[in-house]
């Protein structure tokens, strides 16, 4: 696998807590990467890790970029953390200059890619307010604009859309895919399901400093889907709830949850139905992330006490 | 360009850039400008006079109230309360009014001046001399002496103290030296203050507005806290520099122009007084005897890194708060070095070679605000070197010690946290 980011055996130990057991871990080059895990986690420690704001006790990360011309990791990679802000009394293009300068572009460079930067995200009436005087979602887009203004490859973002309104929201999501579009590999740190599932590629499930899920998100989704089919019909089941290996779960005029007994394919599921009413349509359930999220971050609850007792 | 240099310039333009600071810089000497020409000013714009009643029932003092500009007498007669009464009329023709009763010569007393308000120090003290004056030439006719000759015999004598050093004698001047000491001593105090509260802000601030995360994924925290210190270091000398220029172009047009006008003055109060003018061009040719090129260079050098010294520590403590309340606790231990450092100044100007002033002046903790106050007294070279070896030592150490703290403080948001917990990350890895 190409991967533009390797963790190997990453480990973090405070006074007393482990924030990161060992942890291995590849990033896929041009994915988008979904970070996911309750709070406390571990997830922020990694994310610090990898942006060399604090260092391992234990273990390695090792970056493979394109971009073999800038020497310093920290500066091909592009960081929004969750806790962020701008200098409230500098003007917008002298923070977005020093920024770009902070990532070790010359003075000419930070100019031409914010005005690049300006002018793609709609910005260039602002250069020269200071950031207190932008709405509170303005200062935002300029956040995000400050951790990608040096074009890394890599990106982490973590909760980018908290505190956006939907149309900034939006905005922020296109950007995103476009960037996606254009070959960066995007690490994407949320609690909100419903972008990890509109949004990311690979995920990675982090519980307690350890990761319990990770793979491609197609892949997991099928692997924990429960063989539950949504059907409409027209016509009527015979009385009992079990017929030929099926369950039906819940049904009402003409819409029923159909459960799979045993191993079954689609088209003996289909035969067996069509014996008895007409069928519209039919739909397999996948689990939603948020259900596997619970679950395995309860199952693991589960065990864990199970060791202790 | 290195990112330290980068953290050093916006550090630097932002705060030279802001009104605040402009508006400082030139109101400090302004504000020099106008307590140095203020004296003279006043003696412009002094108007209004004191008309003072003098009720003589003694009849020893009709000749000694003389009249001046702002104090005027008048010879009045007629019953004490009736006088005393008048003055609280609404156009009362005097203020004031001086009563002399008869006094017994051995112990005189019973003078009272009365007025409508608080009457000024220097109006009192000049009728209390007049009457002073008066009842001892009374004295001295009574015991048969002329007063023309003891004031013949009266003599001024001028204690010179010459400073004997290898290179030579030099003329002392304490009343010089004193001043010099006391003004850069304190000069340096509330530089160390101003500019340490400096620093804290601006490593709170960033920590305040959550900036110090994106901050530190781009340049290691030791960087950032340096470029922070230096650069507002450069803004500190800058301001330094333009005070110096300032100051002396006001120096030296208020020698061109007001030196003859004060001299005016000078000759007409000598006339009134007896004020020994020579003394003071004593005292400002003294100036020059001073070693000037090693004074500013001295003065310079424990300004930077005074200033250096005190800023690793402020840095440290700013990293380690989030909100100004929990700032003043954590300036305290930082704060009493500092003061005590004044504390000693004062006793240094008096005996500025005792035991106490020479370690001062060598430890770093104090050394920036007493070695300052004692360079005007002369300090042995090796006692200098020491100092500043040490100073910048110890500029070395706090940076390190401040790095450490640095690196963890700026990261924590909503915990208090202890001394316990300083010390751990001093020997965390």
């Amino acid at each position: 696998m190409d991967s533009i980011l390797s963790l190997k055996g990453l480990h973090k130990q405070y006074e007393k807590v482990t924030a990161l057991h060992s942890i291995d871990l590849e990033i896929p080059r041009g994915t988008v990467f979904g970070l996911l895990g309750p709070n406390g986690a571990g997830k922020t420690s990694m994310i610090r890790m990898i942006t060399h704001i604090t260092m391992p006790d234990a273990g390695s990360l090792s970056f493979q970029f394109n971009n073999k011309s800038i020497k310093d990791p920290m500066n091909n990679i592009g960081y929004l953390p969750e806790e962020r802000g701008l200098y409230p009394e500098m003007k917008i293009g002298e923070q977005l200059k020093f920024f770009a300068q902070m990532k070790g572009l010359s003075s000419k460079e930070s100019e031409q890619n914010m005005n690049y930067w300006l002018e793609r995200m709609d910005m260039k009436d602002w250069v020269s307010k200071k950031a207190q005087e932008l709405s509170k979602g303005m200062q935002q887009l300029v956040q995000f604009v400050t951790c990608v203004i040096h074009k890394p490859e890599l990106l982490i973002l973590d909760e980018p859309f908290s505190g956006l309104d939907p149309i900034n929201s939006e905005r922020l999501k296109k950007e995103i895919i476009q960037l996606s579009k254009e070959g960066k590999t995007i690490i994407f740190s949320t609690h909100q399901m419903g972008q990890v599932e509109e949004m990311c590629d690979e995920i990675a499930l982090i519980n307690k400093g350890k990761i319990i899920l990770e793979g491609d998100l197609k892949e997991i989704k099928n692997h924990f889907k429960k063989g539950v089919f949504e059907i409409r019909y027209n016509g009527t089941f015979p009385a009992e709830k079990t017929i030929d290996g099926f369950e039906i779960v819940q049904e009402a005029q003409g819409h029923a949850f159909i459960s799979c007994l045993h191993q079954c394919s689609y088209s003996t599921l289909l035969k067996t139905l069509s014996d008895y009413v007409e069928i519209y349509s039919f739909t397999e359930i996948l689990p939603s992330l948020h259900e596997i999220f619970i679950e395995q971050v309860t199952l693991a609850k589960e065990k864990a006490e199970a060791i202790n007792e | 360009m290195s990112k330290t240099f980068i953290v050093f310039k916006k550090e630097y333009l932002t705060r030279v850039k802001k009104k605040s600071f402009i508006i400082m810089t030139l109101l400090v000497p302004i504000l020099m400008l106008l307590l140095m020409t203020l004296p003279v000013l006043m003696t412009f714009f002094k108007t209004g006079t004191t008309h003072v009643a003098v009720l003589d029932e003694s009849g020893e003092f009709s000749e000694v109230f003389d009249n001046s500009k702002s104090l005027q007498f008048h010879a009045v007669k007629g019953n004490l309360n009736e006088l005393k009464a008048k003055i609280n009329e609404k156009n009362a023709d005097y203020q004031a009014l001086l009563y002399i009763p008869k006094f017994d010569i051995q112990y005189p007393g019973g003078f009272v001046l009365y007025s409508d308000k608080q009457i000024g120090m220097s109006v009192q003290k000049s009728i209390e001399n007049k009457i002073q004056n008066r009842v001892e030439t009374l004295r001295f006719i009574n015991a048969g002496i002329d007063k023309d000759k003891v004031n013949e015999l009266k003599v001024s004598i001028d204690l010179e103290n010459i400073v004997l050093q290898e290179t030579g004698e030099k003329k002392g001047n304490a009343i010089v030296s004193i001043a010099l000491s006391q003004i850069m001593g304190f000069f340096q105090y509330f530089m160390i203050f101003f500019y340490g509260g400096l620093i804290m802000m601006a490593v709170t601030e960033e920590k305040k507005n959550r900036i110090v995360e994106i901050i530190v994924s781009s340049i290691p925290p030791f960087q950032l806290m340096l470029g922070k210190i230096y650069g507002i270091a450069a803004v500190a000398i800058t301001q330094l520099i333009i005070w110096i220029v300032f100051i002396s172009l006001i120096t030296m047009f208020f020698s061109m122009f007001m030196m003859p006008f004060m001299m005016e003055q000078q000759q007409a109060m000598e006339a009134a007084s007896s004020i020994d003018t020579q003394s003071i061009v004593d005292t400002i040719s003294n100036i020059e005897a001073f070693n000037i090129p090693l004074m500013v260079f001295a003065f310079s050098f424990f300004f930077i890194f005074g200033y250096l010294f005190y800023s690793a520590l402020f840095a440290g403590a700013g990293a380690v708060t989030d909100d100004s309340s929990q700032n003043q606790t954590i300036t305290i231990p930082l704060s009493i070095p500092i003061i005590l450092s004044l504390m000693i100044m004062v006793n240094v100007s008096e005996q500025p070679h005792s035991p106490l002033a020479i370690w001062s002046s060598i430890i770093p903790f104090c050394s920036p605000i007493i070695m300052i106050a004692r360079l005007p007294f002369g300090v042995p070279a090796w006692q200098l070197i020491l100092s500043m070896v040490l100073l910048v030592l110890g500029f070395m150490v706090n940076t390190w010690i401040a790095g450490k703290i640095y690196r963890i403080g700026i990261l924590m948001y909503g915990k208090k946290i202890n001394w316990n917990d300083i010390r751990k990350w001093l020997f965390v890895r």
